[in-house]
């Protein structure tokens, strides 16, 4: 395996969420989503190993989504990973490295999937997570705008979630 | 209205949108922008709603009943149709 390959897919039943502002199960004809409101930030958290096959370098995350009604704005997405070293790090408190963001156009039919990325160095963008190690994704979007504009009306719907190797 | 029940309006009307995926060709600032104007616009015309209200019920009625009368018009009016 290599650059460009896919390491992980994660679709919304594996989202283990936050005790509060957390995205909202929904479907969508039959379709599992994340529902993330547009007026405060919301989040989805979601448990994985880096694969043994992850060759060491940085990751490129891609987000699968749709907005609820919406049909143009930008929707603004932050990803933040934390690493969980075995034997030092406490999982009663959280320590999810700095937020990597970017924003997506929504599809001008409601209903159509955008894919917006994220890209991560290798490193303290990632918590410095290495291969074999436990991680949570934590999926948020950044609704009030903190990062960059979030223009979208109404909900936006994650579907799916893949992690390549940049 | 405060600023913050403008803002729970707009949070409950998008949220509304979202669950009946009523396909929406507007930003969230633009729907903000509509309701602090249908806001503004109530506050403005308070006074000419007042009026048209026949007596004795203008005298009698307190400013909530007034408000909840025009919100069930209102209300009914959208659920039926009219001015569609």
């Amino acid at each position: 395996m290599a650059s460009g390959d896919t390491l992980y897919t994660i679709t919304p039943e594996s989202n283990q969420p936050p005790a509060s502002a957390y995205a909202t199960p929904d479907r969508r004809n039959g379709l599992l989503v994340l529902d993330f409101d547009a007026d405060t930030d919301e989040n989805a958290i979601f448990v994985g190993i880096l694969p043994r096959h992850y060759a060491g370098g940085g990751i490129t995350v891609y987000l699968h989504w749709m907005a609820s009604s919406a049909i143009s704005g930008t929707c603004r997405w932050a990803v933040a990973i934390e690493r969980h070293l075995a034997g030092t790090d406490d999982s009663d408190s959280d320590s999810f490295a700095t937020a990597q963001t970017a924003g997506g156009t929504a599809s001008g039919t409601s209903g159509s999937e955008t894919v917006t990325s994220i890209t991560f160095t290798d490193g303290a963008q990632m918590d410095s997570l290495t291969v074999g190690e436990r991680f949570r994704l934590k999926v948020t979007r950044d609704a009030d705008g903190t990062s960059g504009t979030d223009s979208v009306t109404g909900d936006t719907e994650l579907v799916a979630v893949e992690i390549k190797e940049t | 209205m405060s600023d913050n029940d403008r803002s729970i309006v707009w949070a409950e009307l998008m949220e509304t949108i979202s669950q009946e995926r009523e396909p929406v060709n507007l930003l969230k600032a633009d729907l903000r922008n509509v309701i602090n104007a249908v806001d503004a616009w109530v506050s403005d015309n308070a006074i000419s709603f007042n009026s048209s209200l026949p007596l004795p019920a203008r005298s009698v009625l307190t400013s909530a009943q007034k408000a909840r009368i025009l919100s069930m018009v209102l209300k009914r009016r959208f659920l039926t149709g009219v001015g569609n």
